[in-house]
C-alpha cells in the first residue's frame, strides 16, 4: 500500500470523527436548550418603574408578541410576560427587558446602578415611547450611561434585518404627534444594549386588534419589528 | 657608741636617698638623649633618602652609622652610667664618701666635715690605732647636727635635665614638622631606610597637586577636579572614585592637557564621593567631595476645608499632590515633611504674595484660602543657608460655583387656564452645591384695565424647599390663581426663580423661561368651536349626499350587471371613479373626526361641556371608527382586483359586496350625523348655561365696581359693560341657534326655548338701560338695571341647566321605553317562534297545516322587520343601539326566512331547526338590548375619566393643604392647645384623604390601578397619620407628604397623557419617506469604550481626583485627536 493513500484515508477518518463530535455537541446543546425552554419558555420582562408613568399599560402586548415569535421563529415561549423591578434579583434572569409608558419615569440611584450593571453584563433593554415618555426616558437613561449618547441607528443596522427585512428602518405604527419614526441605540463594547423607539409606538401594534383598531398590515409590521428586536437581542 | 652609730645610719640613709635620686636623673638623661637623637636621625635620614634616593651602597652605611651612633649614645648616656651604679656593691665607704664629698661641695658650711666624720668613723670601725672613738662619735654628732636639716635633693636637682629635655623636645618637633610637611617624602624615605639593601626605582611623581582636593558642595552641584602632577611623569592618570557609603570604585582614565593639567567634572552630585588618583604604582592620597543635601519636601499633605455652604466634608488630597481644584473660599492646609531641619520656609505665589510656613524641625505647616486661580511653590532654607532648588509649581484652580438652573417642564409651554383657575406646575431646579430659596414670580396683564388701576407689579410666591441645601429638587405645585381675580383674556406671565447657597461669592440666582397662562374667554372658545363644528356637520352632510350619489350609481351598475355581467370599459371607469371618491370621502371623514376631537378638547378645557356630554362625544368618536370599517376598504381593494380578472361573476360579486359596504357606510354616516346634531344641542345648552354663568359673574363684578365709584367715573366702566352686553348678544344667538336645531328633530320641543329667549330679551333690555344710565352718569339707574340683569342671568343659567337635564332625561326615558318595548316584542316573538317550532316539528311533510303555519311564520317575519326598523330609528338618536343588537336581529331574520322557505317546500324538519335558530337570535337580541338598557341606566351615574381626574385633583389640593400646615407645625416643641387642635384636625383630614384613596380604588376599579401601582402611597399616608397622631413631625414626615402629593399629580399627568394618546393613537401611522441616519461612528462603538475602561482602571488605581480629571481630559483629547485623524 502506498504511503499517500494511507495519508488520505487518515485525513478522511479524522474529518469524519471531527464532524461527529461537532454534530454531537450541537445535538447536546440543542437538547439542553430545548429542556430549558420547556421549563417555561422564553419571555420578556416588563420593567416596573416609579415616577408616575403607566408601566403596566396594554398587558396583552407581550403575550401577543411571544406568540408571534413562536410562530415565526419557532422558539418555545412562555404564555405571559414577566414583571420585574430593576432592584429585583430576578432581573438577571431575563435576557431582554421592556419598558414603556405615557409619562414620567424615575430611577433611584440603586436602580440606575443595577440597570447599568445589567446592561453592561449582557442584558438588553427595549424602550418604547407610548407618547409622553420621551423626555423622561432620555433623562433617566442619561443617568445610567452619562458618557453615552442615544444615537439614531441607520437603516442598515442589523436590527432592521435580523429576521424580517425593514429596508426603510422602523415601521410607523401610530401617529401621535406626526413625523417619521426614530430608533435610537446605546452601544456598550460594540454591543447594542439599549434600543429606544420614538414616534411610532411599536409595542402598541402588538396589542389585540380591537384595542387600537390598527389595520392588519400595520399590526403585522409591528409584530415583525418586535421579532427583529428580540432576535437581534438574543443573537448579539 | 650607740649615738654615733645612729647618727651614722641617719647620715647614710640620707646619702642613700641622694644616690637613688641621682640614678633616676641619670636614667632620664640617657633616655632623653637617645630619643632626641632618634627623632633627629630618623627625620634627617628619611627626608634625605626621600629627596635624594640614595643607592643601597650609600644607604646601608648611612643606616649603619646612624644606628651605631644611636647605640653609642645609648651605651654612653644610659647603659654605662646606670650599669656602673647597678653593678657596684650596694654600699661602700667610697660611694658613701663620694656622696659626702658632693654634699660638702654643695653645702659650703658642711665642707669636708661630713667626709671627715665618715672616714673617722670607718677607721675606728676598723680599730685602727690612733683614732679616738670619742672624737669620731663627736664628729658624727656634730656633722649630724649640721646636716640633719639639709635637703640633699637639692644636691641632685631635676633641673639638671633641662638641656636634654629641650633638645629632645626640639628634635621631636622637628620630626613632627617633617612628617607633616613632607609626609610622603618622609614615608618613602623611611620605607627605603627600613629596606636599606633594596634597590628602589626612581620616583616619577614627586607630588600631586589636586584642586579642589577635599571640598564640600551642595547637592546637585558639579565639581571640576584639576590635577597637576609634579615630577617627570607625563602619561595618563587614573581617577578612581566611589560614593562614600559604597566600596566599589569606578575608574576613569584622564589625559593631560597641553598645560599638563588633568581634569574631570563630577556633575550633579547627589551623594558624597571619595576619590584618588593613580599613575602606575604611584597614587595620591584619598580626597573627599562632601555633598551637602539641599532642603527638599519629602511629604506634602494638603487638606481642603470647603466653605460651609457647600456641605462638603473636608478631605485630604493624595500625598504629594499640591494642585488644588476647589471652590472659592476653600481653606487649604499644608503639612510638609522635609529631608532636614529647616530654618525658614514660605509659599511663593505667582501673584506676588508670600506666605510664611511655620517650621518645626524637619516639618512645616501653613494654610491659605483659595480665592482665585494661581500658582504656588514651596521655598525652603536650611540651617546652612542652602535653598531648595527648582521647587514644584502647584496650580490652584477655583472651581466656579455654577449658577443654579430652573425649569418649568410642566406645563412647559404657554397654556390657557381651565375654569378651575388651577395650574399644575412642576419646577425642576438644580445646583451643584445646593439651593437655598425658590419662588414663583408672576405678573398679571389685565385685558381690561380697571379704572385708576394699572398694575404691572411683579409678585412672588415663596415656595418651600423640601430640604434646605438640596442640590436637586422637583417641586410639584398646584397653583391656585383664583385669588388673582382674573378676568377672561387676562394673561399671567410667570416664571420660577431659584437661588443657590453660595455664601462666599454671593447667592446666585436663576430664572426659568417665562411662560404665560391665559384665561380665555368662554365666548372665544365657544365661537371658535361651534363654527368648526357647524362646518364639520356641513361636511358630513356633503359626504352623505355624495355617498348617496355614489350609491345610486352603484345600484345602477349593479342592475346592469344583473342583465349583462360583462361591463364595458366606460362602466369600469365609473366603478373606479366611485371607488376613488369613496376613498376620498373616507379621508375627509377622518379629517372631520380629528377636527371634532380638537374641538372637544377646547370645550373640555373651557369647561363648556358637562361630563355627560363629554362622554357622549367620546362615544361619538367610536362611531366614527365604525364608519371607517376595514370591510369597506377591503371591498374597494377586491373591486379593483376584480377589474383585472376576466371572470365577470367575480366582478359582480365584488360590486355587490362593495355596494353592501357602501350602504352600511351611508347608514353609519346618517346615524353619526344625526347623533352629532343631537349632541350639538346638548353641547350648546351646556355652553349656554356656562355663558350665562360667566355673564352673571361679570355682571356682579361690574355692579360691585359701580357701587364703589363716583357717578363721574361711570363712563370708565362703560367699555367693560359694553363687552358684557356684546357677549350677552352672543348668548342670545346661541339660544336661537339651539331652538333652530331642536326644530330639526320631531321628538324635541323647540317651544321649550321660548321662555328662555324671552328671559334673554329682558336681560338685553336691562343691559341697554344700564348702558344708557352709565353713559348719562346716572349711577342709581345703572346699578338697578345691572342688578336686575345679574339676577335674570342667574335665573337663565338655572333654566338652561334644567332644560338640558330634562332634555337628556326625556331622551333617556324615550330610549329606555323604546328598548323596553322592543325587548318585550322580541320576547313575545321568541315565545311564538318556540311554539311554532314545536308545532312544525310535530308535523309530517304532507300535513295540511304547513301552509297555515308558513303564513304565521311570514307574519312573524314582518313583525320582526317592524321591530328592526324601530331599533334603527332609535339608533339615530342613541349610542346604545349597538351593532351586536343589529347582528342578532339580522341572524333571526335570516333564519326566519329559511324557515319560511322550508315550510313552503314542505320540509317541516328543516323549518323547525331554522325556527329554533331564529328563536336563539331573538333571545340574543333581547339579551343585548337588556345589556344596553343596563348601560343606559348606568350612564347617568357612571364616572368617567374626567371624574376620576377631578377626584385626583381634589385630593392633590387637599394633600397640598395638609403639607403646608404640617410644615408650619413642624419643630414647634411643646405645642400650645391651639396647635394641638390644629394637629388633630390635620390627622382627621389626612385620614379622610386615606379613605378617599380607598374609595377611589373601589369606585374606579381598573382605572384606579394607577393608584394601586403607586406602591406605598397608602403606606405613606398611614405613616404620616401615625406621625401626626404622635405629634412627631419630622423631615421624614414632610418628605412622605411631598411624595404623596407628587404621586397624585404625576398620576393625573400620566392619565391625561394616556388618554390623549388613546384618542390619538387610533390613527395608524402613515408611511414617511426619510433618509437613513448616518452610519454609527466607530468611536461610539469601540474607541470610547477603551478610553472609558482606561479611565475606570485609573480610578481603581486610586489616583487623586485632580489627576483623574487630568486623565479624563487626556483621554478626551486623545479621542478628539483620533477623530480628527480619521477625518
Amino acid at each position: 500500500m502506498n504511503k499517500n493513500e494511507y495519508g488520505r484515508d487518515e485525513k478522511t477518518f479524522l474529518f469524519m470523527v471531527r464532524m461527529f463530535l461537532i454534530l454531537g455537541l450541537i445535538l447536546w446543546c440543542e437538547g439542553i436548550s430545548t429542556q430549558l425552554w420547556a421549563q417555561g419558555g422564553f419571555t420578556i420582562a416588563r420593567v416596573k418603574y416609579s415616577g408616575g408613568g403607566d408601566w403596566y399599560n396594554d398587558p396583552c402586548i407581550i403575550p401577543n408578541l411571544l406568540k408571534f415569535i413562536h410562530q415565526e421563529v419557532g422558539i418555545p415561549v412562555a404564555k405571559n410576560e414577566a414583571r420585574v423591578s430593576l432592584t429585583d434579583e430576578a432581573l438577571f434572569s431575563y435576557p431582554i427587558i421592556f419598558l414603556t409608558g405615557h409619562g414620567r419615569i424615575k430611577f433611584s440611584d440603586l436602580e440606575v446602578k443595577r440597570l447599568r450593571h445589567y446592561l453592561t453584563h449582557g442584558g438588553f433593554l427595549y424602550a418604547d415611547d407610548d407618547y409622553g415618555m420621551d423626555k423622561y426616558f432620555r433623562r433617566e437613561i442619561k443617568k445610567v450611561f452619562p458618557q453615552k449618547k442615544l444615537v439614531e441607528l441607520p437603516f442598515s443596522h442589523g436590527i432592521y434585518h435580523s429576521h424580517f427585512d425593514f429596508p426603510n428602518g422602523l415601521p410607523k405604527i401610530h401617529e401621535h404627534d406626526g413625523g417619521p419614526p426614530h430608533g435610537y441605540g446605546i452601544f456598550y463594547e460594540n454591543r447594542l444594549v439599549v434600543y429606544y423607539t420614538f414616534s411610532t409606538n411599536i409595542s402598541d401594534g402588538w396589542a389585540d386588534p380591537d384595542v387600537h383598531h390598527d389595520p392588519p398590515h400595520i399590526r403585522q409590521a409591528a409584530l415583525q419589528m418586535g421579532v427583529n428586536i428580540v432576535v437581534w437581542a438574543l443573537m448579539n | 657608741m650607740r649615738n654615733a652609730e645612729s647618727n651614722y645610719f641617719a647620715i647614710r640613709s640620707k646619702l642613700s636617698r641622694l644616690r637613688r635620686r641621682q640614678l633616676a636623673i641619670q636614667s632620664c638623661n640617657g633616655v632623653l638623649w637617645f630619643v632626641g637623637y632618634g627623632f633627629v636621625a630618623t627625620a634627617t635620614a628619611s627626608l634625605l633618602e626621600g629627596w635624594l634616593h640614595f643607592p643601597p651602597a650609600i644607604r646601608l652605611p648611612l643606616v649603619c652609622l646612624l644606628v651605631l651612633i644611636g647605640l653609642w649614645l645609648l651605651v654612653q648616656k644610659l647603659v654605662l652610667p646606670i650599669g656602673t651604679q647597678v653593678l657596684r656593691p650596694t654600699w661602700t665607704p667610697n660611694i658613701e664618701q663620694g656622696l659626702a664629698r658632693e654634699v660638702g661641695r654643695y653645702f659650703p658650711h658642711v665642707g669636708d666635715h661630713l667626709i671627715n666624720a665618715l672616714q673617722v668613723y670607718h677607721h675606728l670601725q676598723q680599730n685602727r690605732e690612733g683614732y679616738s672613738p670619742e672624737l669620731s662619735r663627736l664628729s658624727l654628732v656634730t656633722v649630724w647636727d649640721k646636716i640633719k636639716d639639709l635637703d640633699f635633693n637639692s644636691v641632685a636637682p631635676w633641673q639638671k635635665l633641662q638641656p636634654v629635655v629641650r633638645f629632645t623636645v626640639i628634635a621631636g618637633l622637628v620630626f613632627l614638622v617633617s612628617i607633616t610637611l613632607f609626609s610622603k617624602t618622609f614615608n618613602i624615605g623611611a620605607m627605603h631606610l627600613l629596606h636599606p639593601q633594596t634597590s628602589f626605582r626612581p620616583q616619577l611623581i614627586s607630588a600631586w597637586e589636586v584642586s579642589p582636593g577635599n571640598v564640600e558642595i551642595v547637592e546637585g552641584d558639579s565639581v571640576r577636579i584639576s590635577i597637576r602632577v609634579k615630577g617627570k611623569y607625563k602619561g595618563p592618570i587614573l581617577l578612581r572614585w566611589r560614593q562614600s557609603d559604597k566600596k566599589v570604585f569606578q575608574t576613569k582614565q584622564l589625559l593631560a592637557d597641553p598645560e599638563n593639567v588633568y581634569s574631570y567634572l563630577f556633575t550633579n552630585l547627589r551623594e558624597s564621593v571619595k576619590y584618588m588618583l593613580q599613575a602606575g604604582e604611584e597614587s595620591s592620597e584619598m580626597f573627599t567631595i562632601h555633598v551637602e543635601k539641599r532642603p527638599m519636601v519629602r511629604l506634602l499633605q494638603a487638606e481642603l476645608i470647603f466653605p460651609p455652604y457647600s456641605g462638603l466634608e473636608s478631605r485630604y488630597l493624595q500625598d504629594n499632590v499640591g494642585n488644588v481644584t476647589a471652590l472659592k473660599g476653600t481653606r487649604v492646609r499644608l503639612y510638609l515633611k522635609t529631608n532636614k531641619t529647616i530654618k525658614r520656609g514660605w509659599l511663593e505665589f505667582d501673584r506676588g504674595k508670600k506666605l510664611p510656613l511655620k517650621p518645626l524641625g524637619a516639618e512645616l505647616k501653613g494654610q491659605f484660602r483659595l480665592v482665585r486661580d494661581d500658582v504656588y511653590r514651596i521655598r525652603l532654607i536650611d540651617n546652612k543657608g542652602y535653598r531648595n532648588r527648582n521647587p514644584i509649581e502647584y496650580y490652584l484652580n477655583v472651581t466656579a460655583d455654577q449658577k443654579p438652573v430652573v425649569r418649568l417642564p410642566l406645563p412647559g409651554k404657554d397654556v390657557d387656564l381651565g375654569e378651575d383657575l388651577k395650574l399644575a406646575l412642576q419646577i425642576n431646579a438644580e445646583d451643584d452645591f445646593g439651593l437655598s430659596r425658590i419662588r414663583l414670580g408672576y405678573q398679571v396683564q389685565k385685558a381690561v384695565q380697571v379704572p385708576g388701576v394699572k398694575d404691572t407689579t411683579l409678585r412672588f410666591i415663596e415656595l418651600k424647599l423640601p430640604n434646605q441645601n438640596t442640590t436637586q429638587v422637583q417641586l410639584d405645585y398646584l397653583w391656585d390663581l383664583s385669588s388673582l381675580n382674573l378676568m377672561p383674556e387676562d394673561v399671567v406671565r410667570y416664571f420660577a426663580e431659584v437661588w443657590d447657597n453660595d455664601a462666599v461669592s454671593g447667592f446666585k440666582r436663576a430664572r426659568s423661561q417665562v411662560f404665560t397662562a391665559r384665561f380665555p374667554s368662554v365666548y372665544e372658545i365657544y365661537q371658535e368651536v361651534t363654527e368648526a363644528q357647524d362646518e364639520d356637520i356641513e361636511n358630513l352632510k356633503d359626504i352623505f349626499t355624495e355617498s348617496q350619489e355614489l350609491k345610486r350609481k352603484l345600484d345602477e351598475i349593479s342592475r346592469e350587471m344583473q342583465k349583462n355581467p360583462d361591463l364595458d370599459w366606460l362602466k369600469k371607469q365609473d366603478l373606479e371613479e366611485i371607488a376613488q371618491k369613496q376613498e376620498r370621502l373616507q379621508k375627509n371623514l377622518e379629517q372631520i373626526r380629528r377636527e371634532l376631537e380638537q374641538a372637544i378638547e377646547r370645550l373640555e378645557k373651557g369647561e363648556l361641556l358637562s361630563q355627560e356630554t363629554l362622554e357622549k362625544y367620546q362615544q361619538l368618536q367610536q362611531l366614527f371608527q365604525e364608519i371607517m370599517t376595514p370591510e369597506l376598504q377591503q371591498a374597494i381593494e377586491k373591486l379593483r382586483k376584480a377589474f383585472d380578472q376576466v371572470d365577470p361573476e367575480k366582478l359582480k360579486t365584488a360590486v355587490q359586496r362593495f355596494n353592501l359596504s357602501q350602504e352600511n357606510f351611508l347608514k353609519s354616516i346618517e346615524r353619526t350625523t344625526n347623533i352629532l346634531k343631537r349632541l350639538q344641542i346638548e353641547q350648546r345648552l351646556d355652553a349656554a348655561a356656562k355663558l350665562a354663568q360667566n355673564l352673571a359673574e361679570r355682571q356682579k363684578l361690574l355692579n360691585q365696581q359701580l357701587e364703589e365709584i363716583a357717578s363721574q367715573q361711570l363712563k370708565e366702566l362703560l367699555q367693560q359693560q359694553e363687552k358684557i352686553r356684546e357677549d350677552a348678544t352672543t348668548l342670545d344667538q346661541v339660544l336661537k341657534d339651539v331652538k333652530e336645531k331642536m326644530g330639526e328633530f320631531n321628538d324635541l320641543q323647540p317651544a321649550q326655548m321660548d321662555s328662555l329667549l324671552q328671559q334673554m330679551q329682558d336681560i338685553l333690555r336691562e343691559m341697554a338701560q344700564q348702558n344708557q344710565g352709565m353713559a348719562a352718569g346716572n349711577k342709581s339707574t345703572a346699578l338697578k338695571s345691572g342688578q336686575m340683569s345679574q339676577q335674570d342671568l342667574e335665573q337663565l343659567r338655572q333654566m338652561l341647566v334644567n332644560l338640558k337635564k330634562n332634555l337628556v332625561n326625556d331622551q333617556k326615558k324615550q330610549v329606555a321605553e323604546a328598548f323596553a318595548r322592543s325587548a318585550a316584542e322580541l320576547l313575545r316573538l321568541s315565545e311564538e317562534q318556540e311554539q311554532l317550532a314545536q308545532q312544525v316539528g310535530g308535523l309530517s311533510a304532507t300535513s295540511p297545516k304547513l301552509n297555515e303555519l308558513a303564513e304565521k311564520q311570514l307574519n312573524m317575519l314582518n313583525y320582526l322587520g317592524k321591530v328592526s326598523k324601530q331599533l334603527y330609528r332609535l339608533s339615530q338618536k342613541s349610542f346604545f343601539v349597538t351593532p351586536e343588537i343589529g347582528r342578532a336581529i339580522g341572524k333571526s331574520v335570516s333564519h326566519m326566512s329559511s324557515a319560511l322557505n322550508h315550510l313552503t317546500e314542505r320540509n317541516p324538519r328543516a323549518a323547525s331547526n331554522s325556527q329554533r335558530l331564529a328563536m336563539g337570535g331573538l333571545n340574543e337580541a333581547v339579551l343585548q338590548i337588556q345589556n344596553s338598557m343596563q348601560d343606559l341606566a348606568m350612564a347617568a351615574s357612571a364616572a368617567g375619566l374626567e371624574e376620576f381626574l377631578r377626584r385626583l385633583q381634589k385630593m392633590a389640593g387637599q394633600q397640598q393643604g395638609i403639607n403646608q400646615q404640617t410644615i408650619q407645625l413642624m419643630g414647634q416643641g411643646q405645642m400650645t392647645l391651639e396647635q394641638q387642635a390644629a394637629m388633630a384636625c390635620l390627622v382627621a383630614v389626612q385620614q379622610a384623604l386615606r379613605k378617599s384613596l380607598e374609595q377611589l380604588q373601589r369606585e374606579f376599579g381598573k382605572r384606579s390601578e394607577i393608584l394601586g401601582r403607586l406602591d406605598g402611597m397608602g403606606r405613606d399616608m398611614d405613616e404620616v397619620i401615625k406621625d401626626l397622631q404622635n405629634k412627631q413631625v419630622t423631615r421624614k414626615t414632610i418628605e412622605r407628604q411631598q411624595r404623596i402629593l407628587s404621586r397624585l399629580l404625576d398620576a393625573q399627568h400620566s392619565l391625561r397623557q394616556r388618554d390623549r394618546s388613546r384618542r390619538r393613537q387610533a390613527r395608524p401611522g402613515k408611511t414617511y419617506i426619510v433618509r437613513s441616519p448616518d452610519e454609527i461612528p466607530p468611536e461610539i462603538l469601540q474607541q470610547r469604550e477603551r478610553f472609558q475602561e482606561d479611565l475606570l482602571r485609573a480610578q481603581k488605581e486610586g489616583y487623586a481626583e485632580d489627576y483623574l480629571e487630568l486623565i479624563r481630559r487626556y483621554f478626551e483629547a486623545l479621542s478628539r485627536e483620533m477623530e480628527n485623524l480619521e477625518k
